[in-house]
């Protein structure tokens, strides 16, 4: 039931209401608190939600009339006063002063890795090796696909040599459904690694189909082709043409902005010229009258301002108007016509 | 069983929580107005539509937590009326102004009866909360309403375990509250799927995710029905893959159907398009032109000049879109029901905002789409992951491949060259708040409000959205702000604490500004606690 057909019951009605709808301690509420109650608990639900009528007597009641039947309550200043962001706000710390080297996958064929050192390390090291900003640093990236590593047991490892003005790098270890780990380190002049942050451990994902079969899942391989043709991944199941096919649809889904939802604005630029122009021609009408007269222009009644006055906007095509407007008093004994006539051509 | 397969439509709500109590308006707020009038409100009245006309459909909608806390705010949604109420103002005037444009007045008049619907719907049907209206339509058995992750935090890259899990289990308590019923699925952020995340959804009892494609296509042992049937984890969880056939034919800007030129243009809008005296009032208070969200135009082509818009024409084309993607679907499920010893389910998920803020006529190709799939046809059935799980429940067990729906299929989109710089700081965070909740396992009072609203500082921070459009490159300097501010916030709760010199007024200041989940635990992020609490939890649900 709608709200307007709740307020024409009686409290006892309302009541009844209520209480098959489970109100607890009916008896105690007044008949708005019941509306308020059975409203909540029985969300009216019209077959037909566009009826016209409910909602323009909705919209005079809430944007002529009362305004405060469906507002909150006004939130008390003290909480609305929030200071705006300070200058101070934005600042961030440039380093939290840890030794840590930290690895992310970024897709199968490359890695990401950030690091830090503590200034402890920093003077140790440079006491050590004469200068902390001469050892060259580098990244030891080791594949630890299916062992427990150990820090010499690897299948292999290759260096990154990086430079000191950065602490991030991304790697190209081109090797997908493998397990890495890094070490931040530099090789000593003996041509041992002298390790100094050792990385948490990833993997990358697989950028094919899997070797592995189940063979209680088991389809034979013209089929399984078949599928992932139809999955719309491309003709075979090698990688380049999925990521192909991933890249175009990406692409077109990106142009039309409609990823990530709602956040670019539109920026209209008229394209494809060097040069142009956009006229448009508006014509303004406005006037003055007993503020309590009836007015129309055109036939069509119009809303005067609290004072009398008016004004109203068209936009003017090409072609004759005639525009007659008609104030009446509100007695209904003068009445007053005047017709502007207005012709407009574009050459 | 009459039907041949399963057609499940999975729409994707969200935005990031975008509040700014500390300015009068905020131009980041209108997304979410924005979304309100053109997208969520034309859905639900799509869904009640068909309701009330008996049709029986199914249809799975991810509520992201931000986006529930948002319709929950009361300052947002009194903000929300007064928008509404000058666009039914400038609506009247434009009525007035193209009453002699018969091409335009036709538009004007629908835009302005839309408004107002708005004003009703929001204000008087629902008194300014539309989660009563998503949760009316859950309860008349048509919607099924997932979750997401509690901030939309992009789980392939969080690394700090506690984190991850808090990001599921906050968003899992918060459904609970506000739908009176428990999430059985979840979308995951950006559809981002690592090994190992079905274990934290497990815990809290969700039964399915989804992943992309490729995400199913290459999960390991290799799945028989390739993404036509869910596989299980093997923690249990159900992985549904997205169908990229149908994907393409909704969003393809090129091949698509939203590009269809008898469909109304994004582009031109009267707040770009009019005299600036006139438009003026409905602009920001800063005075620049932005989408006002009438526009009279339809796409036409790719030129310039720009034909009015047809409604009737438009609506044409929806029902004759609709009537093309079932057929398409129609002939696709047939042929895999042939192929395969088992009825195919097709997944086709879509960002929810995509229907009637990008593409305008979205909802009404949806209306139509169900009635045909209802009464034209027997091969397709409208199923949700869930209903078809209780159907189907044998599944080949295997384990997803790392992947994400974002440009290229992997973690690229937030982690590259204009957003890595954020991660030391997040993981950072993470690890900080996981310290802090260990440190101080039963505060009270100041000190537990304090650790509440770092794990909020933290929250929002791990928001994918700032990563993401630091990477698509407009709005930019917003997201690069909102990421310091949080990071900045955070830090200093976590000075506060760990020294003992919690400011109160910070405090309160903080509490006002990032006010999302009021009833936030932080013991969440203590590992010793909440692996002991959850253990119970699940017992509870599974026994």
């Amino acid at each position: 039931m709608t709200r307007e057909e709740l307020a024409n019951k009686t409290k006892k009605d309302l009541t009844e209401i209520a209480k098959s709808l489970g109100v607890k301690g009916t008896s105690k509420l007044n008949k708005e608190e019941l509306v308020e109650h059975i409203l909540l608990l029985d969300p009216p639900f019209s077959a037909n939600p566009e009826d016209a009528p409910l909602i323009s007597h909705h919209l005079d009641q809430s944007l002529n009339g009362d305004h405060s039947l469906y507002r909150q309550p006004p939130i008390p200043e003290h909480l609305t006063k929030v200071a705006t962001y300070g200058d101070g706000e934005q600042d961030i710390p440039s380093s939290y002063n840890e030794t840590r080297i930290t690895l992310m996958v970024r897709d199968p064929y490359w890695l990401y890795t950030y690091w830090d050192i503590d200034t402890e390390t920093k003077n140790k090291l440079s006491q050590r090796f004469g200068g902390f900003y001469h050892i060259p640093l580098c990244i030891r990236v080791y594949d630890i696909t299916d062992v427990t590593f150990d820090g010499s047991n690897s299948n292999y490892y290759f260096d990154v040599t990086v430079n000191h003005n950065t602490n991030s790098w991304y790697i190209n270890v081109g090797k997908p459904n493998r397990s890495f780990c890094v070490d931040l380190g530099f090789i000593q002049p003996d041509g041992t690694f002298y390790t100094i942050a050792r990385s948490n451990f990833v993997t990358t994902p697989r950028d094919t189909v899997s070797d592995v079969i189940d063979e209680e899942w088991m389809l034979i391989e013209e089929d399984f082709k078949r599928l992932y043709r139809l999955a719309g991944l491309g003709d075979g199941n090698s990688s380049m043409e999925m990521v192909e096919s991933l890249i175009r649809r990406l692409e077109q889904e990106m142009s039309s902005g409609a990823v990530s939802s709602i956040s670019g604005q539109a920026k209209y630029e008229p394209k494809q010229r060097q040069f142009w122009l956009a006229l448009n021609t508006e014509l303004v009408i406005y006037g003055a009258t007993e503020p309590t007269a009836h007015v129309t222009i055109q036939g069509e009644p119009i809303s005067l301002r609290p004072d009398g006055t008016f004004t109203l906007r068209f936009a003017l095509p090409d072609g004759c108007q005639h525009i007659p407007v008609v104030a009446q008093s509100a007695d209904g004994i003068d009445t007053i016509t005047m017709t502007p006539i207005v012709t407009k051509e574009t050459k | 069983m009459m039907e041949k397969g399963y057609l499940a439509l999975v729409l994707h709500a969200h935005l990031p929580f975008v509040r700014h109590p500390e300015f009068p308006d905020f131009l980041e707020e209108d997304w979410f107005f924005e979304a309100i009038t053109e997208t969520y409100i034309p859905l639900l009245k799509t869904y009640q539509h068909l309701v009330a006309d008996g049709i029986p459909f199914r249809i799975t909608m991810s509520l992201s937590p931000t986006l529930i806390s948002m319709f929950k705010d009361s300052l947002l949604q009194q903000r929300y009326l007064n928008k509404i109420e000058k666009l039914i103002e400038l609506a009247e005037k434009e009525v007035q102004r193209t009453k002699w444009l018969p091409e335009f007045a036709e538009t004007a008049h629908m835009y302005l009866e839309h408004f107002r619907f708005c004003h009703y719907f929001f204000a008087e049907k629902y008194r300014c909360d539309l989660t009563l209206a998503f949760k009316e339509m859950m309860d008349s058995g048509c919607l099924e309403l997932i979750t997401c992750g509690a901030t939309h935090g992009y789980l392939p890259l969080m690394l700090n375990q506690t984190a991850m899990q808090a990001q599921i289990s906050i968003a899992v308590q918060l459904h609970k509250r506000v739908f009176g019923r428990a999430p059985r699925g979840i979308w995951l952020p950006e559809c981002g799927y690592t090994p190992g995340v079905d274990q934290f959804l497990r815990s809290e009892g969700i039964r399915f995710f989804f992943t992309d494609a490729h995400g199913i296509l290459h999960a390991s042992p290799r799945p028989k029905y390739g993404v036509f049937a869910p596989i299980y984890c093997p923690s249990g969880v159900a992985a549904f893959g997205r169908d990229l056939e149908s994907s393409k034919q909704v969003w393809s800007a090129n091949e698509g159907y939203p590009g269809d030129p008898d469909y109304r243009e994004f582009y031109r809008d009267i707040g770009y398009d009019l005299d600036y005296e006139y438009i003026r009032p409905y602009l920001p208070s800063s005075g620049i032109r932005v989408n006002t969200g009438i526009k009279y135009y339809r796409i036409t082509g790719r030129t310039a000049h720009k034909e009015p818009y047809n409604i009737w024409a438009a609506r044409e084309k929806a029902a004759i879109h609709a009537g093309n993607f079932m057929f398409n679907r129609e002939k696709q499920i047939e042929y895999l029901a042939s192929v395969l010893d088992r009825p195919p389910i097709v997944v086709s998920p879509y960002d929810a905002e995509l229907f009637g803020h990008w593409w305008f006529e979205g909802p009404l190709w949806l209306d139509y789409l169900i009635r045909k799939i209802t009464y034209d046809q027997k091969t397709v059935k409208l199923i949700t992951p869930g209903d078809y799980l209780e159907m189907f429940p044998r599944n080949q067990v295997s384990t997803p491949s790392m992947s994400s729906w974002g440009y290229k299929g992997y973690n690229e989109v937030w982690l590259e060259g204009s957003n890595d710089w954020i991660y030391p700081h997040l993981h950072k965070a993470a690890e900080r708040m996981v310290e802090l909740a260990y440190a101080f396992p039963n505060a009270d009072g100041d000190l537990r409000r304090a650790l509440n609203q770092a794990a909020r500082e933290l929250l929002l921070l791990q928001s994918s959205d700032w990563a993401f459009i630091m990477k698509t490159g407009t709005m930019v300097e917003y997201a690069v702000r909102r990421t310091k501010v949080h990071i900045h916030r955070f830090n200093q709760l976590y000075d506060q604490i760990k020294y003992n010199r919690i400011d109160p007024n910070y405090l309160s200041e903080l509490e006002k500004k990032d006010n999302i989940f009021p009833d936030l635990d932080y013991a969440i992020y203590n590992p010793a606690l909440s692996a002991q609490t959850r253990q119970t939890e699940v017992a509870a649900t599974y026994i």
